[in-house]
């Protein structure tokens, strides 16, 4: 198992230097002169715009540049915001642990709702319970995140008075954009776990486990949600992406601090370190947390790891 | 900067326009006028009266701000409006501007320009201390001009509104004197909010970044925590005694804080002030108005912008058919702005004939009568000028399509005003291709001059936006029609340089008649700010150019 981590915490470098190269990149890739996003919209003269690319170092070879910035990355330097001057790196530690909570309990409101659907589907294949819980999987599907969000701070906020619309810190603050944000995770959830399961209860070893005179909840608990579970933590991974990405979204609707607004008004702002500094962050989070999903994947199937 | 509000996409544009926020000054002898009128009673239209029985001090204000901060607190540094909501504060300006064209002293007693509007000299207020104790002096004014233009602050709006700064004097302790290189009549306009001024001391101990985060100053409010795209609390200042004649109350605010929270979404921002949880929004949702109208908890706030509104400057110099004045005359009719207000601002903002916004000191009634919406007058000189409807109805003349480049930055609110546009114009057999761009692609097109079209708008205190709009020597900057008129640029250059206000406002007149007559600017509209608060809050007062809340004599009634 260790030799199997070992491996694969290998293969996160060239990931990673990819991921170095694609943000580097980004300043250059953007449509129209970086100096101009560096200057602000105001009319510059040539020799103050020579200045400014001298200073960026934007006049030198484009290898040289790169070296500088992995360099400057490697140390934890993620350069300074244009504006405030501040450290990128500290701008988005500052924010991350809004966004670590609200991924974080939107994916466990998603593991349970759609975890909860998927069995009751299956156990009930083929009644209304299933049919109930499949088109409301559909419905969370098929829902917007700004829909979803807008329709419970309306419904929760500013009709009923439940909770408070805005902010961060306290259960009440992130039980709605906790749920607005897993709703389509959930639904994503319930199909795969339904239609995995499925697959499992018509296997020998449960008619095996039945024939044993095994309860009921424990033939679908341990012998049939067990196995069944093992393609929805891959899932799970992939769905942190979509969290994360959505969180954008909520976050703005529900003026939570957040690594998703920091981008977004990064890219406004036209704040070309914090953006990069925010996609180099969210996409090695993304990258650690499907490694750590394949390692528990690995744990929960021994084959893996033979392979 | 432009960065009003109205929509959260305008502070947006606010970044591409660089807000110069300007107005006039005055001599001696009309501020005593003045002070008369403003100090003597608070007559101010839109004020109201003074609350019933004591005042109730204490309690705290909660502000929906709509836009977030650019990352910095440093008035000197920023270049959003919002950022200047929260600052304006804590770092006083040396004169309030609570009219366009009117000032009252801040912490500056009073002042005196010279008439070729190149000298001004202020007499500061005597025992006035910042937040970290040290005493304001001339000293403080200085530091706070010459940093403005020390590339190290890399200063933000500050450097534009502070114009062709040369040196600040000092006279003494409690005199000083600004000196600037060519007349620069809107200096006292820039004064309020970009040129607020800081702690000398604070600036110089902490270091600059550490000051952006933590800005220290005279004003009746002291920072006291920012947690980043959360919230922003300041709290009342205990020492505060040095309040202007105009506000209704001496000694210090009678609020304990104000928490300014930052809510982008603004369909939530206007709810919040309906559950309770602010007290203050701005920019409201304009889906919204009606019911907020209604609503006898909620009193909205409807205030004209100064400057120019939204626009279509037209390139003289394009080799297109945009270069013919039949073709621009025939887009003065035939734009519906009626139609476009509704559509695009929901009928919110006002149709506009004069490229200066209704507030706007120097407004020419008389633009009102030039144009209308008339397709069939645009038809008519269309045909007049041999440009005759092709098979697909778009005209053609002598081979040539009437075809227009219409670039514009991809963004909702610009999209459709462009669609609206180009409707209008089709309908006249005017044929505008609307290209959204990348805003840096954007920026490369107009630099290689090569668009027909431009949108602009320009939010400013002064009328002395004309020259950035129609100046030649801002061809390259916001002229975007390229109009090059050595007699407007002769206007232009007397008008900003002359403190005699009659002078000036001639000078306006013709200056608007002219471009509108040369059919370079198609005005669109007016924009409008909409901001709105709970009944119970009482003495909040909107500035000059409808973008900054003073909340100095703010109480909340229980």
């Amino acid at each position: 198992m260790l030799r199997y981590i070992a491996q694969r915490l290998l293969q996160l470098v060239p990931i990673l230097i990819g991921i170095s190269v694609l943000t580097f990149l980004m300043l250059h890739l953007i449509p129209g002169d970086p100096v101009i996003l560096f200057a602000g919209d105001k009319p510059l003269t040539p020799e103050r715009a020579a200045e400014i690319r001298h200073q960026l170092g934007l006049d030198r070879p484009l290898l040289a540049q790169y070296l500088d910035y992995a360099g400057h990355l490697a140390r934890g330097d993620l350069g300074r915001t244009l504006r405030g001057q501040r450290p990128v790196l500290d701008s988005i530690l500052e924010v991350f642990p809004g966004t670590a909570e609200l991924t974080l309990a939107a994916l466990a409101f998603a593991v349970v709702i759609g975890v909860t659907l998927g069995i009751a589907a299956a156990l009930a294949h083929g009644t209304w319970l299933d049919t109930t819980a499949m088109t409301l999987a559909i419905l969370g599907v098929s829902m917007p995140v700004f829909y979803s969000s807008l329709l419970m701070i309306m419904l929760f906020s500013f009709r009923l008075g439940w909770l408070p619309a805005t902010g961060q810190g306290g259960l009440d603050r992130l039980l709605m954009p906790a749920a607005a944000l897993g709703i389509l995770s959930s639904a994503v959830l319930a199909r795969l776990v339904r239609s995995s399961m499925l697959g499992v209860l018509r296997r020998e070893y449960i008619v095996t486990a039945r024939a044993k005179g095994l309860a009921e909840h424990v033939v679908v608990l341990r012998h049939a949600l067990k196995n069944a579970l093992i393609p929805t933590i891959t899932m799970l991974g992939l769905q942190l992406g979509a969290l994360l990405g959505g969180a954008v979204v909520t976050e703005t609707i529900f003026s939570r601090p957040g690594i998703g607004r920091l981008a977004v008004d990064g890219i406004l702002n036209r704040d070309v370190p914090l953006v990069q500094g925010t996609i180099l962050v969210a996409a090695t989070t993304y990258v650690v947390v499907n490694l750590v999903v394949d390692v528990l994947y690995a744990a929960v199937d021994p084959r893996i790891r033979y392979e | 900067m432009a960065g009003r509000s109205e929509r959260d996409e305008h502070r947006d544009e606010s970044a591409s326009f660089g807000r110069v926020l300007r107005s006039w000054r005055l001599g001696r002898r009309d501020f005593l006028v003045l002070a008369g009128s403003w100090i003597g009673g608070a007559t101010l239209a839109g004020m109201e009266p003074a609350a019933e029985g004591a005042p109730a001090p204490g309690g705290t204000l909660v502000y929906g701000l709509g836009f977030d901060l650019d990352d910095t607190m440093d008035p000197q540094v920023t270049n959003f409006d919002s950022t200047i909501r929260v600052t304006l504060n804590i770092c006083e300006p040396l004169v309030w501007e609570p009219v366009p064209g009117r000032f009252v002293p801040g912490l500056a007693e009073s002042w005196e320009v010279s008439p070729d509007a190149k000298t001004y000299t202020f007499k500061l207020r005597r025992g006035v201390k910042f937040h970290d104790g040290t005493p304001f002096t001339a000293e403080a004014v200085k530091f706070t001009m010459d940093r403005v233009v020390d590339p190290a602050t890399k200063a933000g709006q500050s450097h534009d509104q502070l114009g062709p700064y040369d040196r600040t004097e000092i006279v003494d302790d409690h005199t000083v004197r600004i000196i600037m290189k060519d007349g620069y009549a809107p200096l006292l306009t820039n004064l309020n909010g970009y040129l607020g001024i800081v702690s000398p001391t604070a600036v110089k101990t902490m270091g600059a970044a550490a000051f952006a985060r933590h800005p220290v100053g005279t004003g009746p409010f002291m920072f006291k925590e920012w947690v980043p795209k959360d919230h922003i609390t300041l709290v009342r200042n205990p020492e505060y005694a040095w309040a202007s004649p105009f506000f209704k109350h001496r000694g210090p605010a009678y609020l304990d804080q104000i928490v300014f929270k930052i809510i982008p979404e603004a369909s939530v921002r206007t709810g919040t002030l309906r559950s309770g949880e602010t007290q203050y929004v701005d920019d409201i949702d304009p889906l919204q108005y009606e019911a907020l109208k209604r609503d006898s908890r909620i009193v909205v706030i409807e205030k004209g912008q100064p400057g120019s509104g939204f626009v279509l400057l037209l390139n003289t110099t394009s080799k297109g058919p945009i270069s013919d004045h039949a073709v621009r005359l025939a887009l003065e009719y035939a734009v519906d702005r009626e139609g476009l207000n509704r559509t695009v601002f929901h009928g919110l903002n006002k149709v506009a004939w004069s490229p200066l916004m209704r507030s706007t000191f120097g407004y020419d009634p008389a633009t009102e009568k030039i144009y209308s919406f008339n397709p069939d007058k645009a038809k008519q000189i269309l045909d007049e000028a041999g440009w005759k409807p092709g098979p697909d109805g778009i005209r053609v003349k002598g081979g040539q399509r009437l075809t227009l480049d219409f670039p514009i930055i991809g963004r909702p609110r610009d999209k459709a005003m462009a669609e609206s546009v180009q409707a209008s114009a089709r309908d006249v057999g005017i044929d505008i291709k609307v290209t959204p761009l990348e805003r840096a692609a954007f920026y490369d097109l107009v630099k290689q001059d090569r668009y027909d079209i431009n949108f602009m708008w320009f939010s400013y205190g002064d009328p002395d936006v004309l020259r950035t709009l129609f100046h030649s020597a801002n061809v390259n900057a916001f002229n975007r029609a390229r109009y090059q008129v050595p007699e407007v640029d002769r206007m232009l250059a007397q008008a900003a340089a002359t403190t005699n206000r009659t002078q000036r406002a001639q000078l306006y007149a013709r200056i608007q008649q002219r471009v509108l007559r040369d059919a370079v600017v198609v005005p669109l509209v007016d924009t409008i700010t909409h901001n709105a608060k709970r009944a119970e809050v009482q003495g909040e007062y909107l500035d000059a150019l409808a973008s900054y809340v003073w909340l100095y004599d703010v109480q909340i009634r229980k």
